[in-house]
C-alpha cells in the first residue's frame, strides 16, 4: 500500500529534527553509560605486627578490580577499593566500617583480615545491611548455621583447615590423639581453631581435647614462654603442634622449641601469613607445615594465569585478596542491573553458577554464604612452600 | 370626653412614678457602687500585690531548692553548665520583694513594713550566697572527679601492660623452670629444680602477678571510697601492705635473673610499678588518685554543710512570709466581708423598689380599669345603632346574590360548548365513511363533511399516502377478524393540518352486540408537541455543557471538526464525500448526544439513499443553520480562549522534577510535551465514547486503554482521531454480540475492546483496536462484494473491498452504524495521513485493527508504568494512567 505523504509534509521536516534531536539524546545517554565508580570497602592491619596479611590482601584484590577496570568495569561502573587500616585491632575496626559504610558509601566491605576484628564488624554490616564479603578468616563467627544474610566466605574455615590437620596427623601419619599439642592466640581466633580442631578430634572419637598440652599467648605479643613451657612439661610428649597464631610469636615459638628440644611438627593454619613465617624463621623454617586455603601459585587452574599475569609478587595472601577479588566481580556481574548491598546479595543467593577459576563452579543460597571449603597443606622445604597431600610424606626426622 | 382624659392622667401619674422608681434605683446602684470600688481598690492595690510578693516569693526560694538538688547531682561540667546563670531567680526574688514592699506599708503601716523587708533582705542574701558557694564547691568537685577519672583511665592500661609484662616475666621464667625440669628427667640433679633460682623465679613472678591484680582492684575501692575514714583505712591497711608485698618479689625476681635481656624488663617492670605508685598516692602529688578522691570527698562534705545553711535560711525566709501570709489574709478577708456587705445592701434597697413598683403598677391598673369600664358603656350605644344599618343593608345583599346566580349558569352552559371543541368526534360505518353528525370541533377544524365522503379524505385531503395508510388500516379494522384494539394500533396515529398537530384514536361502537360503526376521536396535541421539543431541546443543551465542561479539549476538537465536515457539506461534494462526510458528523453527533442533529443527518442519507444523487446546497445549508442553532450559546464558552490544559500526572510529574533538581534538558522536553496531545486524551475520549454507544444500544462493554504515556504531535491526524470513532462505533455494535450469545461461547458477559497506542521501535506510531467479538463474517463479505461485482478472489481483496465506502455485512442501517461508510473514512484518513492498516480476524475469537504511522513523530515517556483497565460502567477518568506497555521501549525521552 503506498504511502501518501500529503497532508505531512511539514511534519516531515519537524519530524528530522525530531530524529535529529533523538540521536543527540541517545548519544549523550551512551556516553554516560559510563555509571559512577563504586566504592568498596576494606579495613585490615595495613599496619602493626599483621601488616603483611593486611598489605597482601589489599594488594591482591586491587590487583584483580584494576583487572576488570581495564575491561570496562561491570555494567559500566568502575571499581575503586577504599581500605582503612585497623591495626588487627576490634576497637579500631569497628568505627573504620562504620565510616565506610556511613561516610564512604561503600556497596560492600572486601577482604577484611582477622577473626577478632570479624567479631566487632559482623553485628555492624547486619546492622547497616552491607555485605561483608571474603574476610581473611576462618573463624566460625562468620559461618554461621544458617548464615548471616549480610556475611559471605570464599575461603574454607578453620574448621575446615583443623579438620585436615587431623585428619592428617592421625589418619596419614597414625598418630595418637594424646601425641598432639597446641599453640593459640588467647583470643577468638585461636579459640575458633582450637575448637575446630576439638570437633576434628571428637569426629575421631577422642574426647578429652582439653586435657591436651595447651600453651596460649596474648595477642599483640610475643610472650610465648608460657605457653612453650606448657608444651615442654616432662609429663607430656607432643609429636605434633597445632598453631593457630600470627607468623610472628609462631617464629618465635618454633625457633624457641627447636632449641628447647621439641621434637614435633609444628603445623599452622593459613591465617599465620605464610610468607611472613618462612621469612621470619629462615633455615629454620624447614619442616613447618601450613595448611593452604588457596593452591599454590604454580598450579594450572584459570585463575592462576590470570594471577601470574597480575604482576603481583606471589604469595598465598594476595593470591587470596585476588581470588576474593575474582568472587566479588564475578557476583556483582550476576547483579549488574542493581549494584547495591541488596542487589549483591540477591544476585549472590539467586543460585546463578559463579566461576572462581578453581575448577568446579560454585552455587551459593540462603542457606550456603561459602564458597570454597578446600584445603591445600603445604611444607617448607629448602625456603620454599611445597604442596603435599599426603601426611606421611612428610620428611620429618 | 370625660372619661379619656382622665387615662391620660392615669398614664401620666405612672410615668412618674416609674420616673421616680428609676431614679431611687440609680442612687442606690450608685452607692453600692462607690462602697464595692473602695473595696476592690484596696483589693487591687495592697492585697492582691501583697499575695502576689509572698507567692512569688516562695516560689523563688522553692526554685532555689530544686537548683540546689540539680547541682548537687550533676556528674559533668556540660549538666552544670546550665544552672550557672542564677538570673531568672534573682530576678523573680527581686521582683517579688519590690512588689510586697509597695504593698505591705498599706497593710501593716510603714515601719512594720520596713522591718519586714529587712528581715526578707538578709535571709535572701544568705541564701543566694550559699547558692553560689554551692555552685563553686559543685564545679571544683566535678573538676575533681574529671581529673580522677582521667588518672583512673590512664592508669587501667599501665596495669594491664604491667599484668602483661608481669606474665610474660613468668612465662620466661616457666620455661626456665620446665626446662630444669626436663634435664632432672633426662638425669640430672635434682638440686636445681628444687632450690634453683628459676622455681623462685617464676613464684616471684606469679606472685607478683597477683600482688598487681590485686591493685587493681585496689584502685576501684578507692575511687569508690564513701568517706574520708574508708579511704584512709583502704589506703594504710590495704594499700601499703600491697605496694609492699610487690616491691619485694620484684626484688627478689630482679635478684634471680640471669638473662640480661630479663633483668632490663624487670627493670622496666620496677620503674612502671614504681609509678603507678606514685599515681595512686604519691606523697605530696596532689594528682595521686587517692589525693584526688580525698578531694572529692572533702567537697562533697561541704557541699553537704552548705546544704544544710541553705535549709535553714530557706526556712526562716518561709516563716517569715507565713506570718505575713497571716496579715495579709486578715486584711483580704475584711476586704471581702465589706464587700459582702455591700452586695446585700444593694439587694435589700433593690427589693424595696420593687415593692414600690408593684404598689404604684397596682394603683394604676385599677385606676385604668375604671376608665375602660366608661368606654364599654359607650360601645353599647354604638352597637345598637349599627344594628339598625345592618338590617337596611339586607335587602340590597338578596338582590346580588341572584345576579351572580345567573351568571353562573352561563358560565356553565359556556364550559360546555368548549369541552365539545376540544376533542372531534367522527362517526364512521364499516366501508370508512363518515356517518351521522359531527362534533362541533370537527366542523371547526375540518369544516362541513361532504355526503358520502371517506374519514381519510375528511381529515387529510391533500395528503394521499397517509389517506392509503388509514384506508388499509381501516379496512383491517372492519374486518373484526384481529382484536379491534390491535387493528387499532395499526392505523395512523397522528398527522399534522394547517400547522397543527392532531393525535387520532379509535372506538368500537357496537350496536344491538354488533360491531357497527367506528368513532374517530381527533385531539389537537399542537402545544403538547411543542412543549415536547422545547424539553428535548433543553435536555440536548443540557447534555452538550456537560460535555463541554467534562473535557473542552474534547468538546472543542468535537465541534471543530463538526464546523469542518459542514464545511466540506457546503462545498457541494461529489456524493461518496458527502455520505461519508454526513454519517462521520451523525456518529459524532451522536455520541455527543446532539440527537437531533444526528436525526436530521440520518434522514439525509435516507434521502440520498432514494434519490442516488448528491447532497443539494439548500439542504446542506439548512443542516448548518440546524447545527449553529443547536449549537447556540455554547458557542461563547467554546470560543474563549483555548489555553493549554495540562493534567494532574504531567503537573505532579513537573513539580517533581523541579524539586528533584532534574536535569534541565529533561524538564523543558518534558514542559514541551504538554503542548502535545497526550494519547491518553486521545484513547479515553474513544473509550468515553464506546462506553456511551455501548448504553445506547443496551451492551455491556469493558474497554481498556493503554496509552504508554505516548504524545502524539499536536494537529497531527486529526482527521483520523475523528473518523476513528466508526471502527469503534463498528466493534462495539457488530463487532460484539449481545451478551446471551456471549455467554454461550463461554465469553464473560462483557464485551473486551482494547485500545491502545505504542510506539514503534523504528520510532512512529501504532493505534490499535481490538474486540473480542465475532470476527468478520467473511461470507457475508463475499455476498456483498460479489453482488456488487467486486473483487473477492481472496481475503486481502475481501478486506480492501471492506474498506471501501458502502460495503457492509449489515442488511439494515441503524443509527449507530451499518452504512458501510465508516470504516471507509477511518482507513482513507489514516492512508491520507501516510499510514496503513493492517487487520487480523479470527471468526469468533474477535477482530484487531491496527494502523500504523511509520512516520508520525510519538513522544515516550522515560519511565513505563503499569498497565490498568477500566470498565465501562465506571465513568472515564482522563488522567494519564500508569501503564506498562507492552511494546513501548525503555528509552529517555526523545522526539
Amino acid at each position: 500500500m503506498p504511502i501518501v505523504l500529503g497532508p505531512a509534509r511539514g511534519l516531515s521536516l519537524r519530524h528530522t529534527a525530531a530524529s535529529l534531536a533523538l540521536f543527540l539524546l541517545l548519544g549523550s545517554a551512551s556516553a554516560r553509560a559510563e555509571g559512577p565508580t563504586l566504592k568498596i570497602g576494606m579495613s585490615t592491619a595495613l599496619s602493626g605486627p599483621a601488616q603483611g596479611l593486611g598489605q597482601g590482601m589489599r594488594a591482591g584484590v586491587e590487583a584483580y578490580f584494576e583487572r576488570v577496570n581495564r575491561g570496562g568495569g561491570i555494567g559500566g561502573h568502575k571499581l575503586e577499593l577504599v581500605a582503612l587500616d585497623d591495626r588487627y585491632e576490634p576497637s579500631r575496626a569497628g568505627p573504620n566500617v562504620r565510616k565506610l559504610i556511613d561516610e564512604e558509601h561503600v556497596i560492600a566491605v572486601v577482604g577484611n583480615v582477622g577473626t577478632p576484628t570479624a567479631v566487632v564488624t559482623v553485628p555492624i554490616v547486619n546492622e547497616k545491611h552491607v555485605p561483608l564479603f571474603g574476610a581473611f578468616t576462618g573463624a566460625g563467627v562468620l559461618r554461621k548455621n544458617p548464615p548471616d544474610h549480610y556475611v559471605f566466605n570464599v575461603r574454607a574455615s578453620y574448621a575446615d583447615e583443623t579438620a585436615e590437620m587431623v585428619r592428617g596427623l592421625l589418619e596419614d601419619r597414625h598418630l595418637d590423639p594424646k601425641d598432639l599439642g597446641f599453640f593459640t592466640q588467647d583470643d577468638a581466633y585461636g579459640d575458633a581453631g582450637f575448637a575446630g580442631a576439638m570437633k576434628a578430634l571428637e569426629a575421631h572419637g577422642f574426647k578429652h581435647s582439653e586435657e591436651l598440652p595447651h600453651g596460649r599467648y596474648t595477642r599483640n605479643t610475643l610472650d610465648v614462654e608460657d605457653a612453650l613451657a606448657r608444651l615442654l612439661d616432662p609429663r607430656v610428649h607432643p609429636k605434633a603442634v597445632i598453631m593457630i597464631g600470627a607468623y610472628k610469636p609462631c617464629a618465635k615459638f618454633i625457633r624457641l622449641a627447636k632449641k628447647s628440644g621439641l621434637d614435633a611438627i609444628f603445623v599452622n593454619v593459613s591465617f599465620v601469613g605464610s610468607a611472613d613465617l618462612q621469612k621470619e624463621l629462615g633455615s629454620e623454617a624447614e619442616g613447618v607445615v601450613v595448611t593452604q586455603v588457596v593452591p599454590l601459585w604454580t598450579a594450572d587452574l584459570p585463575v592462576l594465569t590470570e594471577y601470574r599475569e597480575s604482576g603481583l609478587e606471589p604469595g598465598f595472601v594476595t593470591l587470596e585478596g585476588f581470588i576474593v577479588g575474582r568472587a566479588f566481580a564475578e557476583v556483582l556481574k550476576q547483579s549488574a542491573g542493581n549494584p547495591t548491598p541488596e542487589g549483591f546479595v540477591n544476585a549472590a543467593e539467586s543460585g546463578a553458577e559463579f566461576d572462581l577459576g578453581l575448577g568446579p563452579k560454585q552455587r551459593l543460597s540462603k542457606a550456603r554464604h561459602g564458597f570454597s571449603s578446600a584445603v591445600w597443606p603445604t611444607v617448607i622445604h629448602h625456603g620454599e612452600f611445597h604442596a603435599f597431600s599426603n601426611w606421611k610424606e612428610l620428611g620429618v626426622k | 370626653m370625660k372619661k379619656l382624659r382622665s387615662i391620660e392622667a392615669n398614664l401620666v401619674s405612672l410615668g412618674v412614678a416609674v420616673g421616680l422608681l428609676l431614679a431611687v434605683l440609680v442612687l442606690v446602684l450608685v452607692g453600692v457602687e462607690r462602697s464595692l470600688g473602695g473595696t476592690l481598690e484596696r483589693l487591687g492595690t495592697s492585697t492582691m500585690p501583697a499575695q502576689q510578693g509572698i507567692a512569688g516569693l516562695r516560689h523563688a526560694v522553692s526554685g532555689l531548692f530544686e537548683r540546689q538538688v540539680q547541682v548537687l547531682s550533676a556528674r559533668s561540667e556540660t549538666e552544670l553548665a546550665p544552672l550557672l546563670n542564677r538570673a531568672p531567680i534573682e530576678r523573680g526574688l527581686a521582683d517579688s520583694r519590690a512588689l510586697l514592699g509597695r504593698a505591705l506599708p498599706e497593710i501593716t503601716g510603714a515601719a512594720a513594713a520596713a522591718h519586714e523587708d529587712a528581715v526578707l533582705g538578709t535571709s535572701t542574701r544568705d541564701v543566694l550566697g550559699t547558692d553560689a558557694a554551692l555552685l563553686a564547691s559543685a564545679h571544683t568537685r566535678l573538676g575533681f572527679e574529671a581529673q580522677l577519672e582521667t588518672r583512673r583511665a590512664s592508669m587501667k592500661t599501665e596495669l594491664e601492660q604491667l599484668i602483661q609484662e608481669a606474665r610474660a616475666v613468668a612465662g620466661v621464667a616457666h620455661l626456665e623452670y620446665v626446662l630444669e625440669l626436663r634435664r632432672v628427667a633426662a638425669g640430672a640433679s635434682a638440686d636445681a629444680v628444687v632450690r634453683g633460682n628459676a622455681r623462685a623465679q617464676q613464684d616471684a613472678a606469679e606472685e607478683f602477678v597477683i600482688a598487681v591484680l590485686e591493685l587493681g582492684e585496689l584502685v576501684g575501692t578507692i575511687e569508690l571510697a564513701r568517706g574520708e575514714d574508708e579511704l584512709n583505712s583502704t589506703v594504710a591497711n590495704q594499700l601499703a601492705p600491697n605496694l609492699s608485698h610487690a616491691r619485694t618479689k620484684l626484688r627478689v625476681l630482679r635478684a634471680t635473673l640471669d638473662a640480661k635481656d630479663a633483668v632490663a624488663r624487670v627493670a622496666k617492670m620496677q620503674g612502671r610499678f614504681e609509678s603507678i605508685a606514685g599515681e595512686i598516692d604519691g606523697t605530696g602529688d596532689a594528682q595521686s588518685l587517692v589525693e584526688l578522691r580525698r578531694h572529692v570527698l572533702s567537697e562533697a562534705a561541704e557541699a553537704a554543710e552548705l546544704r544544710a545553711t541553705m535549709a535553714r535560711s530557706a526556712l526562716g525566709i518561709s516563716s517569715e512570709l507565713e506570718s505575713l501570709e497571716k496579715i495579709v489574709a486578715h486584711e483580704t478577708q475584711a476586704a471581702t466581708r465589706s464587700a459582702a456587705r455591700a452586695a446585700w445592701t444593694a439587694r435589700l434597697l433593690s427589693m424595696a423598689a420593687f415593692v414600690v413598683a408593684i404598689g404604684v403598677a397596682f394603683h394604676t391598673a385599677r385606676r385604668l380599669r375604671e376608665s375602660v369600664h366608661g368606654l364599654r358603656a359607650q360601645n353599647h350605644e354604638l352597637e345598637s345603632l349599627s344594628h339598625d344599618l345592618k338590617s337596611m343593608n339586607e335587602g340590597l345583599e338578596h338582590l346580588v346574590a341572584e345576579r351572580s346566580a345567573a351568571l353562573v349558569a352561563r358560565e356553565r352552559s359556556m364550559r360546555l360548548v368548549l369541552d365539545a371543541m376540544s376533542e372531534a368526534l367522527i362517526p364512521a360505518d364499516l366501508t370508512g365513511r363518515v356517518a351521522g353528525e359531527c362534533s362541533h370541533a370537527a366542523l371547526a377544524w375540518f369544516g362541513e363533511a361532504a355526503a358520502e365522503t371517506s374519514v381519510s379524505r375528511y381529515l387529510f385531503p391533500e395528503e394521499p399516502a397517509l389517506q392509503r395508510r388509514f384506508e388499509l388500516g381501516y379496512e383491517q379494522l372492519a374486518e373484526d377478524l384481529l382484536p379491534f384494539e390491535v387493528s387499532a394500533d395499526c392505523m395512523p396515529r397522528r398527522f399534522e393540518k394547517a400547522g397543527r398537530v392532531f393525535a387520532l384514536d379509535y372506538r368500537q361502537v357496537l350496536e344491538a352486540g354488533r360491531f357497527q360503526r367506528v368513532l374517530v376521536v381527533v385531539r389537537d396535541i399542537t402545544h403538547e408537541v411543542a412543549a415536547e421539543a422545547r424539553e428535548r431541546d433543553a435536555r440536548e443543551q443540557h447534555q452538550l455543557l456537560a460535555h463541554l465542561l467534562k473535557d473542552k479539549q474534547g468538546f472543542r476538537s468535537f465541534v471543530g471538526d463538526g464546523e469542518r465536515l459542514l464545511a466540506e457539506l457546503l462545498a457541494e461534494p461529489e456524493r461518496e464525500q458527502a455520505l461519508r462526510a454526513l454519517h462521520t458528523l451523525k456518529g459524532n453527533t451522536a455520541v455527543y448526544g446532539m440527537e437531533s442533529v444526528a436525526a436530521r443527518c440520518h434522514e439525509l442519507e435516507d434521502t440520498l439513499a432514494e434519490r442516488d444523487d448528491t447532497l443539494r446546497l439548500e439542504e446542506a445549508k439548512t443542516l448548518s443553520q440546524f447545527w449553529r442553532s443547536r449549537l447556540g450559546r455554547i458557542e461563547d464558552v467554546l470560543t474563549a480562549d483555548a489555553g493549554l490544559e495540562i493534567n494532574e500526572g504531567d503537573f505532579t510529574e513537573l513539580v517533581q522534577g523541579l524539586r528533584q533538581r532534574r536535569d534541565y534538558g529533561h524538564l523543558i522536553a518534558l514542559v514541551e510535551s504538554f503542548k502535545w496531545t497526550s494519547a491518553s486524551l486521545l484513547l479515553g475520549r474513544l473509550a468515553v465514547q464506546a462506553e456511551r454507544v455501548a448504553e445506547r444500544i443496551g451492551k455491556r462493554v469493558d474497554v481498556h486503554v493503554e496509552h504508554n504515556r505516548l504524545r502524539v504531535m499536536p494537529g497531527a491526524l486529526e482527521d483520523f482521531w475523528t473518523s476513528l470513532i466508526h471502527v469503534v462505533r463498528n466493534a462495539v455494535d457488530h463487532g460484539i454480540d449481545g451478551a446471551e450469545e456471549r455467554r454461550t461461547q463461554g465469553k464473560p458477559a462483557a464485551g473486551q475492546l482494547i485500545l491502545r497506542t505504542s510506539a514503534l521501535a523504528s520510532g512512529g506510531l501504532a493505534v490499535e483496536l481490538a474486540d473480542d467479538g465475532g470476527g468478520i463474517d467473511f461470507t457475508r463479505l463475499r455476498t456483498v462484494c460479489e453482488e456488487r461485482g467486486m473483487k473477492a478472489a481472496s481475503r486481502a481483496d475481501l478486506l480492501e473491498a471492506m474498506f471501501q465506502d458502502g460495503v457492509t455485512t449489515r442488511s439494515e442501517a441503524t443509527s449507530v452504524s451499518g452504512r458501510g461508510v465508516g470504516l471507509g473514512a477511518v482507513v482513507s484518513a489514516c492512508r491520507e495521513a501516510g499510514g496503513d492498516v493492517e487487520v487480523v480476524t479470527q471468526a469468533g475469537k474477535g477482530t484487531r485493527f491496527r494502523f500504523v504511522f511509520p512516520k508520525l513523530a510519538v513522544q515516550v515517556p522515560d519511565v513505563a508504568p503499569p498497565r490498568s483497565s477500566r470498565s465501562a460502567r465506571r465513568k472515564a477518568s482522563l488522567r494519564p494512567e500508569r501503564l506498562r506497555g507492552s511494546e513501548a521501549p525503555n528509552t529517555p525521552a526523545g522526539k
